[in-house]
């Protein structure tokens, strides 16, 4: 049994005070009224000259109270796992089965290495096996059972995660801070350089008392990767954009060029090819144009080395095109009708990724009911038509332009080149990340808003450009004070334009917004009531799950779909881009990286004490707390001590 | 209705209920009576005293028919036991009166004397009464006019626990007070020396007096049930005793039991009734014991 906090032992110098209110007492006893003394007699004394102790059952009763309270405050624990109660210290074997394991021999040559170091290991201490790829995750318990360990440790497979030793690090210091024995970790890993921290302090866990690395990667060979991504903007035929990369090398001596020869194919059957030289630690892209789409909509592009190399994985990738699953925008107009030059800036704007189609209706025309998002030009923004509220109020999104710049109020002000100063960074829109110096505007209306409107843009003379109407339950009321025309400002004509449009068709399709692709390992957040399709094309989550999962962690890539109530959407897994580079690091960088914690074990006894709030963060599966038995004792020695008392401690018959 | 059923209403717990003690006094007096089944004039004398002319309320018992037939005017009858009697209630109102629940001995007592007084106005005696603790504190001379009874009553309802007794020297006053022959209640825990009350008695016997001594005792000091070692403190001198609960239990009620035994013997020697009545007994019995008291004294 261990004490969290003994400390609070100190309390058992309190166990005193009981004998002495016991030895000393004293008790009055109770008065009653009674009609006359004349006939009574007082009780005589006994003849004893020192105070005798009395009631040594309610003595030892609060004695034992007060002593399980000092236990309770100091927090007694056991430890539940009897195989280690013997052990001197615990052996952490981490195997790293991050994806670069899967080049040629490391994962056989890291399984070897593991099952000598457990067999090294000695028989007094305690043993844990853990793989380590994204997160560290416990093979076995903490235990001197090594019977196991071999049929575990082969049935570890390497994964497509990447690795990142600061994280490593810092998972090893918390299951460190929650062993109650001297810790030594052994690292079995391929000791990619690239899945080094940002920093280098992450690589320090100052609880293990020892951390040994083994690096089982012999040679390192020059590892070719790529990437890929299709687009159309027609419908007809995709552009497909491919990124080589080839992996650094310790040696600068392999520095010649090898031709690699890059397929494009659909269903089996290449439809390119390109070769391409590359370099050792050289990156290079190359595009494919005017690839014709396969009339299978749901076909992918397979992408791939002709010749793949001894990590096949990251040679090929099956990538969806994109730009087929455009939003729809109607335009219309509602009053007078704007420039012409409007509509062709907003629509142009609106289709340069080929994200939306806009379809410019005659002015007038109502919205069709399947219409879910809207560019309306009105003659006065603030003073939405009712049309358009009850399309909102339905859900619909809308962003009300200006027909025409009123100039004959008085509310009109001639502004020369104001420009925007006021942005609401923490909108949604992004429009912090917009570069809009350029923008200049020579004539605005300078509109009122009112209560429930958001100025999301501001211009230096106070008119308000970009506004949102809050609504509850509603669609998006976005209004742009500007008509677009070219004249009153010279923003339809500016890049930042472009990317405001982009902006707003993301911002009104965000319930369906889902990331294009996603590093395996990560989780992927789902809207409401999805479920995902693996690459092969099972279901993901059970039926239980399916209207409370809010997240799935992609474990191998590929294509993943991910079904919504009204839509189906692509998400492309891809492995992580440092996983490829297998550039290793050096004997003499391993060495340092276990001499720092040598010199951790001389760290102080108050740094120690500053990251004790560490270890408490996961809550310890091998340690047993006592207190939920000493609370229920406390308290029932409490109550009979409360029993005994009222039952004892009457007047004493002496009457002193 | 019958003596039991009457006493039924005689508790005085629920006599304290019922407000004013002219209430008690009837409820009491008016039961006791109707339960006996016995005259009113029990224990009125029979020598005929003289003629009254009748007024509304009279009884017509009291009507003499033949007077009427001849003189056609209708008169009572009135004796001479109504007439001459002049009673005097002593009521101790000691400090050690205040002890006793839920009913105290001194409520006990206004109760009873407020009963005995009710009943001697309804005698047409004089009444008159006299509150003492160590002295003297009121005062009322015997009196046959109509507003003695309310006066008696207005003085019980007012008064309230005082000093410690003397017994001894308010008889001793008393009798140099009363000037008349007459019926002396007195009534009191007594906590006095029986033989000093042997003698108090005696001198008022002797001056003419007819006395009847009411003992009030309550039950927990007759009989105490002190679970547990506690400091008694008198209410009269303040004094605090430890005492023993088995010593209460045991020689403690041996010698109260003796000292009312002495009272009682003494009182008897001195030529007076002594009647014991405790704070939990019904009044009818008092009440009984007070007509048979006045039954053979007054003649």
């Amino acid at each position: 049994m261990s004490l969290l906090f003994p400390l609070y032992l100190l309390g058992l110098l309190g166990l005193a005070l009981p004998w002495l209110l016991h030895r000393f007492s004293h008790h009055e006893p109770p008065v009653q009224s009674f009609p006359t003394t004349r006939f009574l007699e007082p009780t005589q004394p006994p003849a004893t000259s020192k105070r005798k102790l009395r009631y040594w059952l309610l003595l030892a009763l609060r004695i034992l109270f007060l002593a399980l309270l000092c236990f309770l405050f100091a927090q007694p624990w056991l430890r539940t796992q009897n195989d280690t109660a013997n052990a001197e210290a615990a052996q952490l074997v981490i195997v790293d089965n991050s994806f670069s394991m899967r080049a040629g021999d490391r994962w056989q040559d890291a399984q070897n290495e593991s099952s000598n170091v457990l067999q090294a290991i000695p028989a007094r201490d305690a043993v844990q096996l853990y793989s380590f790829a994204s997160q560290l995750k416990a093979q076995t318990q903490l235990g001197d059972d090594r019977s196991s360990l071999d049929n575990v440790l082969s049935a570890i497979e390497p994964s497509y995660e990447s690795a990142d030793f600061g994280e490593l690090m810092r998972y090893l210091n918390k299951v460190a801070g929650d062993i109650d024995m001297p810790v030594s970790a052994t690292f079995i890993t391929d000791a990619q350089r690239a899945n080094l921290p940002v920093q280098m302090n992450a690589l320090l866990a100052n609880r293990l008392n020892q951390f040994t690395v083994i690096s089982v990667d012999s040679s390192s060979p020059v590892n070719y990767s790529l990437r890929a991504e299709a687009r159309t903007s027609d419908a007809v035929n995709a552009r497909i954009s491919v990124r080589l990369a080839a992996s650094d090398v310790q040696e600068p001596t392999a520095l010649d060029a090898v031709s690699k020869t890059v397929q494009v194919s659909v269903k089996g059957r290449v439809v390119a090819s390109e070769a391409v030289q590359l370099r050792a630690g050289e990156a290079k892209t190359i595009q494919f144009d005017a690839i014709a789409l396969p009339s299978d909509s749901d076909a992918l592009f397979s992408v791939a080395f002709a010749d793949p190399d001894f990590l096949s994985d990251d040679d090929s990738v099956e990538i969806p095109v994109r730009g087929l699953a455009s939003v729809d925008i109607s335009m219309t107009t509602i009053g007078a009708a704007p420039s012409a030059q409007a509509q062709v800036f907003a629509k142009t704007a609106l289709e340069t990724n080929g994200d939306a189609r806009v379809e410019i209706l005659d002015v007038n025309t109502a919205l069709a009911p399947s219409v879910r998002h809207a560019i309306v030009f009105v003659d006065d923004i603030l003073d939405v038509p009712d049309t358009v509220n009850r399309f909102v109020m339905d859900g619909g999104n809308v962003l009300l332009l200006p027909s025409t710049i009123n100039q004959s109020t008085n509310d009109a002000v001639q502004v020369s080149a104001a420009n925007i100063t006021k942005i609401d960074q923490a909108h949604p829109l992004g429009l912090g990340d917009i570069d809009w110096f350029d923008a200049g505007f020579y004539t605005t209306s300078n509109v009122k808003t009112t209560g429930d409107d958001r100025t999301l843009l501001g211009l230096d003379s106070g008119a308000p450009l970009l506004i949102e109407r809050d609504l509850i339950d509603a669609g998006r009321l976005l209004m742009l004070n500007d008509a677009l025309d070219g004249y009153s400002s010279d923003l339809p004509l500016q890049a930042s334009f472009v990317s405001l449009m982009q902006e707003v068709i993301r911002y009104f399709n965000a319930s369906n917004a889902l990331p294009i692709e996603l590093e395996v390992g990560k989780s992927l957040f789902l809207p409401a009531n999805s479920q995902v399709l693996t690459p092969n094309g099972d279901a993901l989550l059970e039926l239980s799950e399916l209207g409370s999962a809010n997240d799935v962690q992609l474990t191998r890539p590929g294509v993943y779909t991910v079904l919504g109530t009204n839509s189906s959407n692509t998400v492309s897994a891809v492995l992580g881009a440092a996983e490829s580079n297998l550039l290793g690091l050096t004997r003499e960088e391993l060495d340092a990286w276990q001499a720092r914690h040598d010199v951790s074990r001389q760290v102080t006894a108050s740094q120690a004490e500053t990251n004790a709030g560490v270890v408490t963060l996961v809550e310890q599966p091998n340690r047993q707390t006592l207190w939920h038995w000493l609370l229920p004792a406390v308290l029932m020695f409490l109550l009979i001590e409360s029993l005994l008392a009222n039952r004892m401690l009457w007047v004493r018959r002496d009457g002193l | 209705m019958s003596a039991v059923a009457a006493s039924r209403f005689l508790k005085p717990e629920l006599l304290a209920r019922l407000g004013t003690l002219e209430l008690v006094a009837r409820t009491v007096v008016d039961g006791v009576l109707n339960g006996l089944h016995r005259s009113p004039d029990f224990g009125f004398s029979q020598e005929f005293a003289e003629y009254r002319a009748y007024s509304e309320g009279d009884d017509l018992r009291f009507v003499d028919w033949n007077v009427y037939a001849r003189a056609d005017r209708m008169y009572v009858k009135r004796f001479k036991g109504e007439t001459n009697a002049s009673v005097t209630f002593l009521l101790d109102v000691s400090a050690s009166m205040g002890f006793g629940e839920p009913t105290s001995k001194l409520d006990q007592a206004r109760f009873l004397v407020a009963s005995l007084a009710y009943l001697t106005r309804k005698q047409h005696d004089s009444l008159g009464m006299a509150l003492f603790d160590d002295q003297l504190r009121d005062y009322t001379p015997p009196s046959a006019r109509p507003d003695s009874l309310p006066k008696v009553l207005g003085l019980l309802e007012n008064t309230h626990v005082g000093n410690s007794t003397n017994v001894v020297d308010i008889l001793a006053d008393v009798r140099a007070t009363l000037t008349k022959r007459g019926l002396v209640v007195l009534v009191s825990d007594l906590y006095t020396e029986p033989k000093a009350l042997l003698g108090s008695l005696q001198s008022l016997v002797h001056a003419g007096q007819d006395v009847a001594v009411f003992h009030i005792l309550d039950d927990q000091e007759l009989r105490p049930d002190m679970k547990k070692i506690s400091a008694l403190k008198s209410l009269e001198s303040g004094t605090s005793v430890i005492v023993d609960p088995e010593y209460l239990r045991g020689e403690y009620k041996e010698r109260i039991q003796a000292h009312c035994e002495q009272l009682e013997q003494n009182t008897i020697k001195a030529g007076a009734d002594y009647i014991r009545l405790t704070t939990s007994e019904s009044l009818d019995s008092a009440i009984v014991s007070y007509l048979q008291f006045r039954e053979r004294r007054v003649r």
